[in-house]
C-alpha cells in the first residue's frame, strides 16, 4: 500500500501526459471527421445542384449566383434546385443533432425522435393546423412543436415513473404506439384535405424537401443558429451519464435538469425539421450510428448534426432521379433504405433482445 | 394443465398466467365463466351487428331498415345478390343507405374475427404479449405486396388481391419471426423489429402510389383501414381463405397450451414445438393478409382483444381463441359504427378507430407492466 502511494507522484508527470496527449489526438480526429464531413456535405450538395436532369455548368451556376440570368437555367437553380439543396442540408442538420441528443439522454441505440413517434407528432400537429383551422407555411411550427410535445408527453407517460424517471425499455415501445396514433390521425386528416395531389399529401406522411421556399429555409436556419449551439453544449454536459445516473451526481451534474431540457431541445429540434420537410423517416436515427463509426466510437454531436445532413441531400438526389417520369418524395428513400439499417441496429444492441 | 398447476405451482407460476389461474380457479367454476363469457360475448356481437345495421350518419326509420333486410334473401336467392347490394339498388336513398350497410357490417365481422384470431395465435406462438398483425408489421407487408402486385399485374382479380396479400403477410412475417430468432426475442425486439418492416414497407408501397398513379387509383386512401369499400365479390373471395386460415389457428391450439410451458416441457408433452407454432402462424399469415386485402391495414384489434378476454374470463388459448371469433367482430362493428356517427358529417375510419382505442390500452399496459419483457 504505502509503496505505490510513495510510488504515485513520480509517475502522475507521465501519465497525464500520454493522458493529454491521447486527448489531443482524440480532438484531433474529430476535427477530422468533421472537416471530411463538411467537405462531403459539399460534394452532395454541388452534385445535388449542378448534375442530374438538367445538368447546370459551374460557371453557369456562379453566374447565375451573381445575379445573371440565363434562361430556363436561373428558374431550375433558384427555384428548384439550389433551395431544395439547402433545405435538405438544414433539415438534416436538425434532425442528425436531435438524434445525437435523445441518443444521449435515453442511453440507448434505437432512442431517437423517429422511433420515438415525436416527428409523427409534429406531423400530425401539423396536419391538423391545415385541416382544422386552415394554417399554411411557417403558421404550420407552432402547430407542429404542439404536436411533437404532445407525442413525447405521452411517450413519458407510458415509460417514466414519478420518482424513477425514465426506465426500462418501455418508452421504445411506447413510442412505436404514438407512431402509429400519429400516423392515423394523419391518414385521416389527409382523406379530408383538398390537397392538389397525392405529392403533397406524401410531404407530410413520409416527408419531402420538394417544398422549399425561402422563408422555410430563412426560418430553420435560425432555429438551428439558436439551437445547435444549445444543444452542443446539453451534449457535452450529458456526457457525464454515459457512466451511469450514480457516478454522475458523485461527479457533480445535476443528470435530471440537464436530461429534461436536452430531451425538450431535441423534441424542439426535430418539430422544426418536421414542420418544413415532413417526419423524414430514419435520418434522426441513422445519423448518429454513422458519425460515432466515424469518430472511432466518439460520438460529437456537430458530426452527428453534419452526417444527418450528407443522409438527407443524398437520398434526395436518389429520390429525384432514381426514376426517370417521378419525381420520389425524399422520406421514401430514407425509409426503404433505413428499414434494414434499423433491423441491423436492433439485432447488434443486446440492451432490448 | 390442471396436473402440471398442483405439482409446481410456485415454481412454473409467476412465469406462466395460464398455470397460476387454473391453479386459483377451480375446474367447475372456470366452465362457468367461459360459458359465461361465451354467452356476453354472443349478446355483445348481436347488440354490435344490430347498432351497425341500424346506426349511421344518415338516421333511418327502423321500419325500412327491416324491410331491406327481410328483402334481401329473397334478392339472395334470386341471385340477384350484387345488385341488391350495389349502390342505387333500392329505389329509396334510406333504401341504399341501408343496403350499403349490409356488406360493410358482414366485412366487420370477418375481419374482426381474422384479426383478433389472427392476434391470439401470434401471442400464443411467439410467447410475446404484444402480437398483433399491425404492430409486428403483417398488414403492411401485405399492403405493399398488393399494390406491388397490382403493379405488376395490373388486371388481376380478387383472388389474386387476397394471394398476393397472403404473401406479403408471410414475407413480413418472416423477417420479424427471423429477427426474433436472431436475437430481438423479446416482446420489445419483436415490435421493434415490426416497426422496421412496417416504416420501410410503407416506404416503397407510397412510392409506387405515387409512381402509378393511374394504375393504383383505388389504393389512394386503402391505407386508412376501412371496411365500407369491400363488395359482394371481394367477400365471397376472402371467405374461404377466413375460413381456412381461423381452423388452421384454432387446430394448432391445443398446441399453443402445450407451448406456453415451454419447449422442452411440451416436447414432453407431446407437442413438436416447430410443427405446432408454423401451423398457428400459417393460419396467422393468411388471416393477416386476408384481413387487409379487405379492409385495408387495421392495428391493435388483434391486441386488444385476447387481452381483453384474458382479463375477464380465461386464460387459456382455446378459450382466448374461441372467444376472439365473437369479441372481435363485436369489437371491430362497434369501433365503425361509433366512427360513423362520432364526427358528423365526415365519418372516422375504423383502422383509425382502432389505433385511437389500442393506443391508450397499449400504454396502460405498459403502465401496469403486465407481462411486458424486457421493460
Amino acid at each position: 500500500m504505502t509503496t505505490t502511494v510513495l510510488e504515485r507522484p513520480s509517475d502522475t508527470a507521465g501519465a497525464s501526459d500520454i493522458v493529454r496527449k491521447l486527448a489531443g489526438h482524440r480532438r484531433r480526429h474529430t476535427l477530422l471527421v468533421i472537416a471530411g464531413l463538411v467537405l462531403a456535405l459539399a460534394v452532395v450538395m454541388a452534385v445535388r445542384i449542378l448534375l442530374g436532369r438538367y445538368t447546370v455548368t459551374i460557371p453557369d451556376f456562379l453566374s447565375i449566383l451573381g445575379g445573371a440570368t440565363i434562361p430556363g437555367a436561373t428558374f431550375v437553380v433558384m427555384e428548384e434546385k439550389l433551395p431544395r439543396a439547402i433545405l435538405g442540408a438544414v433539415a438534416g442538420l436538425a434532425f442528425g443533432a436531435s438524434g445525437a441528443l435523445f441518443r444521449r439522454v435515453l442511453g440507448n441505440p434505437l432512442a431517437s425522435p423517429d422511433i420515438l413517434g415525436i416527428s409523427h407528432g409534429a406531423s400530425a400537429g401539423a396536419v391538423a393546423g391545415m385541416a382544422l383551422w386552415g394554417l399554411r407555411g411557417l403558421e404550420l411550427v407552432p402547430a407542429a412543436l404542439i404536436g411533437s410535445a404532445v407525442a413525447l408527453a405521452i411517450v413519458l407517460a407510458a415509460s417514466a415513473g414519478r420518482h424513477t424517471g425514465i426506465v426500462g425499455q418501455r418508452f421504445l415501445l411506447g413510442g412505436v404506439a404514438v407512431a402509429a396514433l400519429g400516423a392515423a390521425v394523419i391518414t385521416q386528416l389527409i382523406a379530408r384535405l383538398p390537397l392538389a395531389g397525392a405529392q403533397e399529401a406524401t410531404v407530410w406522411t413520409v416527408g419531402s424537401v420538394s417544398g422549399a421556399t425561402v422563408e422555410r429555409i430563412v426560418w430553420l436556419t435560425a432555429a438551428l443558429v439558436v439551437l445547435l449551439p444549445l444543444s452542443a453544449w446539453l451534449h457535452a454536459a450529458l456526457r457525464t451519464t454515459e457512466l451511469g445516473p450514480e457516478l454522475a451526481v458523485g461527479l457533480g451534474s445535476r443528470p435530471v435538469p440537464t436530461r429534461a431540457v436536452a430531451l425538450g431541445v431535441g423534441t424542439v429540434l426535430a418539430a422544426a425539421a418536421t414542420a418544413v420537410a415532413g417526419p423524414l423517416a430514419f435520418v434522426a436515427l441513422l445519423s448518429t450510428p454513422v458519425a460515432t463509426a466515424l469518430g472511432r466510437g466518439r460520438p460529437s454531436i456537430l458530426a452527428s448534426a453534419l452526417t444527418g445532413a450528407v443522409i438527407v441531400v443524398t437520398a434526395d438526389i436518389v429520390a429525384s432521379e432514381a426514376l426517370n417520369s417521378v419525381d420520389l418524395p425524399t422520406g421514401v428513400v430514407t425509409g426503404a433504405l433505413g428499414a434494414p439499417a434499423m433491423l441491423w441496429i436492433l439485432l447488434r444492441s443486446r440492451k432490448v433482445a | 394443465m390442471t396436473i402440471t398447476a398442483t405439482r409446481q405451482p410456485d415454481r412454473e407460476g409467476k412465469s406462466l398466467p395460464s398455470v397460476r389461474q387454473s391453479a386459483v380457479a377451480s375446474p367447475g367454476s372456470r366452465i362457468v365463466r367461459v360459458v359465461a363469457g361465451t354467452v356476453l360475448a354472443l349478446v355483445l356481437l348481436i347488440t354490435a351487428v344490430a347498432a351497425s345495421l341500424f346506426v349511421g350518419s344518415r338516421t333511418v326509420d327502423p321500419t325500412v331498415v327491416w324491410s331491406v333486410l327481410i328483402d334481401l334473401p329473397g334478392a339472395t336467392i334470386s341471385g340477384d345478390l350484387t345488385a341488391a347490394l350495389a349502390p342505387g339498388g333500392g329505389s329509396e336513398m334510406d333504401e341504399v343507405v341501408v343496403a350499403a350497410r349490409v356488406p360493410r357490417t358482414i366485412t366487420a365481422i370477418l375481419v374482426g374475427a381474422a384479426l383478433a384470431v389472427a392476434g391470439a395465435g401470434l401471442q400464443g406462438a411467439t410467447r410475446n404479449p404484444l402480437g398483433d398483425p399491425g404492430l409486428l408489421g403483417l398488414t403492411a407487408g401485405a399492403s405493399l405486396a398488393v399494390v406491388l402486385g397490382l403493379a405488376l399485374a395490373p388486371t388481376a382479380g380478387a383472388t389474386g388481391v387476397a394471394l398476393f396479400a397472403v404473401f406479403g403477410s408471410l414475407a413480413a412475417g418472416a423477417v420479424v419471426v427471423g429477427a426474433g430468432k436472431l436475437g430481438a426475442d423479446s416482446g420489445t425486439g419483436l415490435v421493434l423489429a415490426g416497426a422496421a418492416v412496417t416504416a420501410g414497407c410503407t416506404a416503397v408501397t407510397s412510392s409506387l402510389v405515387i409512381a402509378l398513379p393511374g394504375v393504383l387509383d383505388r389504393f389512394r386512401f386503402w391505407g386508412l383501414g376501412t371496411v365500407s369499400r369491400s363488395n359482394a365479390t371481394e367477400i365471397g373471395t376472402a371467405l374461404p381463405f377466413i375460413v381456412v386460415g381461423l381452423v388452421l389457428v384454432l387446430a394448432g391450439a391445443a398446441a399453443l397450451d402445450a407451448l406456453a410451458l415451454g419447449d422442452d416441457l411440451a416436447r414432453g408433452l407431446g407437442v413438436g414445438p416447430v410443427a405446432g407454432r408454423a401451423v398457428v402462424l400459417g393460419g396467422v399469415v393468411i388471416l393477416s393478409g386476408v384481413a387487409t386485402a379487405l379492409a385495408g391495414p387495421i392495428a391493435f384489434l388483434g391486441l386488444l382483444v385476447p387481452h381483453l378476454i384474458r382479463r375477464l374470463v380465461a386464460v387459456g388459448n382455446r378459450v382466448v381463441l374461441g372467444l376472439s371469433v365473437l369479441v372481435g367482430p363485436a369489437v371491430l362493428l362497434v369501433a365503425d359504427t361509433v366512427g360513423r356517427v362520432i364526427a358528423p358529417p365526415g365519418e372516422i375510419a375504423v383502422g383509425v378507430m382502432t389505433v385511437a382505442i389500442g393506443v391508450p390500452f397499449l400504454i396502460a399496459m405498459l403502465r401496469m407492466n403486465r407481462g411486458v419483457s424486457g421493460s
